[in-house]
């Protein structure tokens, strides 16, 4: 398994608890489940705790980069040592 | 006519005198308001031969369609002139409240004509329009005069649109300032304004927008307040704001740095939305109606610059006076730049991007301390920036030659116009086209100039796409955008125009049912993405008609060439391959640049079509 950094981008932090995790997984969607499973529930109790009643997920609107690349939802690469994942929200304005 | 009061006050400076014009009901129809209606009354009022700092020169400042009322997040207004800065076809958008204050106020729109004799300011309440003396006033800056102003009219909520000493002395990007840094920020309105000497516009009024089917109104608003409250999009903006941008801008290579040369500055993350939420942040401020308020209430109590209380910056500002002059900024100083700037009243980012480009002039040795009047324009001297900033608001010293902006700079100094980080004479603002490249065809194409806001080129590239207009999420750095950025474009100049702020997560199903039941109309929408498009033709027809071609649809060298380290990695927009792609699909001619005329009578434009010469 390769050992990658997650960086969860500005007011992510905020949302997640923390700015950056570090995890062992093969590929992307991996990285994915991982975060879905230890910060899927914080980010909901978040969002919860700010009033919002509307069950919603962390992919709704957010974007994942590997190396600076964008990668759409179906993206499944193979990740290796050292390789960097960006987790932040896509959004446009200011 | 529901939805709209039904008339416009027409100012003319000149004679004092103040007519209600009954609204143009065609035009009104088919521009729907804010920048689109303000363009539409501003083509049939400018050619070449307008002086833009001249009396004939109108400035038109028009609330959205839909400001005043109950939608969630409605309160953009917008302005159009022709620009004393780019000298053609300039607009600019704000939110705070002052448009729906002023559709309150009685009004669907001011058209301001001639220049008085001496400074004054208008104030309108409950449909009254009338002229007061301003000499006091003049020298203010833009927070002082709105707290005299409040005083002279002995009322706390008045809503107030004014300008500061850098459009009294004719920066030629002076902006109008609404509240504490709400601005009508790009391309010189405000110097406009000075010009007249209008020092300020107050306006107070009954909450009363006629509506075809209050209650139906009532409930689409409603439906739509819901889906904004329960975006998660609202939730992040709430929290960090436009500045949360400066961690991605970081990931992402977004942020200039260095004047376009290097990769963002990862230091500016000490200054970003996210660490203002958790040092600093003591508050929020909304818009009016607006659920997500994403403008921030800073206490700073370290640093050289404390603050009991002042608004947090936007990321605009934040990247366009710091990392723009490599300057390593804490929040204190950034606060104090923002503040400096939004006082004088001036465009942060063609304010920050010229000091940016005289910065990188003085590292190439084009500029000496000689020129620049004994300021060592190194990267990083946060000292000599201040003293710039002060200069170019001031108009004096070096930075009278700052306040020209780059165009003009490159010119002075005999430095190649590809040097020069603007398109049709606007400086490009904070989101670097090598990032995305979507942004190179918004930033050439924009009718005004380089423009961020005329498109959802980041967020289709970032991967959220944009389901209402069927856009997939795609790569940053592909490009085939055309389609992608014809369609938000034209979305985005129906939602200024209806006066919606990017960040509200309405769904266009919901805008179409709050617009229906404002006006009457039986619109659908595919009826209003096509008012988009009329209004982006319509705002490039008048482009045209001021002098612009298909040769300023360009990009400058500078920003061209690759930037191999940070998040960029190196990757440039192939403008040659996008913009015939983009031109075919607006059908403009690929020689004049002008919509064609078969598009334009499409759009029910004809008289348009005749008048630039369409063929």
């Amino acid at each position: 398994m390769a050992e990658v950094m997650v960086n969860f981008l500005g007011p992510l932090r905020l949302f997640l608890g923390e700015p950056s995790v570090i995890i062992e997984v093969d590929t992307v969607n991996q990285a994915r489940k991982y975060i879905e499973k230890h910060y899927g529930p914080v980010f909901r109790k978040k969002l919860h705790s700010l009033g919002v009643k509307k069950e919603q997920s962390l992919w709704d609107h957010s974007l994942l980069l590997l190396n600076g690349r964008s990668l759409k939802k179906e993206d499944d690469p193979v990740l290796n040592d050292r390789d960097r994942l960006d987790l932040g929200l896509a959004i446009a304005g200011g | 006519m529901n939805g709209y009061q039904g008339k416009l006050l027409i100012a003319d400076l000149s004679t004092g005198t103040l007519i209600d014009e009954p609204l143009n009901e065609k035009y009104a129809r088919d521009f729907l308001g804010g920048t689109g209606l303000a363009a539409r009354y501003l083509f049939d009022l400018v050619d070449e031969r307008t002086d833009p700092l001249g009396p004939d020169n109108p400035l038109i400042l028009m609330p959205g369609l839909l400001n005043g009322s109950s939608g969630p997040s409605v309160s953009r207004w917008g302005g159009a002139t022709k620009s004393p800065y780019t000298g053609h076809y300039g607009d600019s958008n704000a939110g705070a409240w002052f448009g729906a204050e002023l559709k309150k106020a009685g009004f669907d729109g001011i058209i301001l004509k001639g220049q008085a004799p001496e400074p004054v300011f208008l104030f309108i309440k409950d449909g009254i329009a009338e002229f007061r003396d301003a000499k006091n006033l003049w020298g203010k800056d833009t927070i002082e005069t709105q707290e005299e102003i409040k005083k002279i009219c002995k009322d706390k909520r008045i809503q107030i649109a004014c300008i500061g000493p850098a459009s009294e002395n004719r920066v030629l990007y002076g902006n109008i300032m609404s509240e504490h840094g709400h601005s009508l920020g790009r391309a010189g309105l405000g110097c406009v304004m000075g010009s007249k000497r209008l020092k300020a516009i107050a306006v107070r009024g009954k909450p009363h927008v006629p509506m075809a089917d209050p209650e139906g109104f009532r409930r689409a608003a409603a439906k739509a307040m819901t889906e904004v409250k329960e975006a998660f999009l609202t939730q992040w903006m709430h929290e960090g704001g436009t500045a949360s941008w400066v961690d991605s801008a970081i990931a992402y290579g977004d942020g200039p740095t260095k004047y376009y040369t290097a990769p963002t500055m990862a230091e500016a993350t000490s200054i970003s939305g996210a660490t203002m939420a958790e040092t600093c942040q003591t508050g929020h401020t909304a818009c009016f109606g607006c659920p997500i308020a994403c403008r921030k209430v800073l206490r700073i109590e370290e640093g050289r610059y404390p603050y009991e209380k002042i608004e947090g910056p936007e990321y605009e500002s934040l990247i366009a006076l710091g990392a723009m002059m490599g300057l390593d900024l804490d929040m204190s100083t950034a606060a104090y730049l923002n503040d400096l700037c939004n006082r004088y009243g001036y465009d942060t980012i063609s304010g920050g991007a010229s000091a940016g480009y005289a910065f990188y002039l003085y590292e190439l040795g084009v500029l000496s301390e000689k020129d620049t009047g004994g300021l060592k324009l190194h990267w990083g001297n946060t000292d000599s920036a201040i003293e710039l900033l002060h200069q170019i608001g001031k108009n004096n010293g070096f930075g009278a030659v700052v306040a020209g902006g780059t165009r003009r700079m490159a010119q002075k100094f005999d430095r190649p116009p590809g040097e020069a980080v603007q398109t049709k004479g606007l400086e490009i603002p904070m989101h670097d086209p090598r990032a995305y490249h979507s942004m190179a065809l918004v930033y050439a194409t924009a009718p005004r100039g380089a423009d961020h806001n005329k498109s959802d080129g980041y967020q289709v590239e970032g991967g959220a796409g944009h389901p209402d207009l069927g856009l997939d999420a795609s790569d940053r750095w592909g490009e085939e955008k055309a389609e992608m950025v014809y369609k938000s474009q034209n979305f985005r100049a129906l939602t200024d125009s209806l006066g919606i702020c990017h960040f509200a997560q309405i769904p266009f199903a919901l805008m179409v049912e709050m617009v229906n039941a404002a006006t009457g109309w039986d619109t659908t929408m595919e009826t209003l993405l096509n008012a988009g498009e009329r209004i982006f033709q319509l705002q490039r027809a008048l482009s045209c008609k001021l002098g612009i071609s298909s040769r300023d649809d360009m990009l400058p060298e500078l920003i061209l060439r690759p930037i191999p380290d940070g998040g960029q990695e190196g990757h440039v927009p192939n403008l040659e391959k996008m913009l015939p792609e983009y031109y075919q699909v607006r059908d403009w001619d690929p020689t004049t640049g002008k919509p064609s005329r078969e598009r334009l009578e499409r759009l029910n434009l004809p008289e348009i079509a005749v008048a630039i010469g369409a063929r």
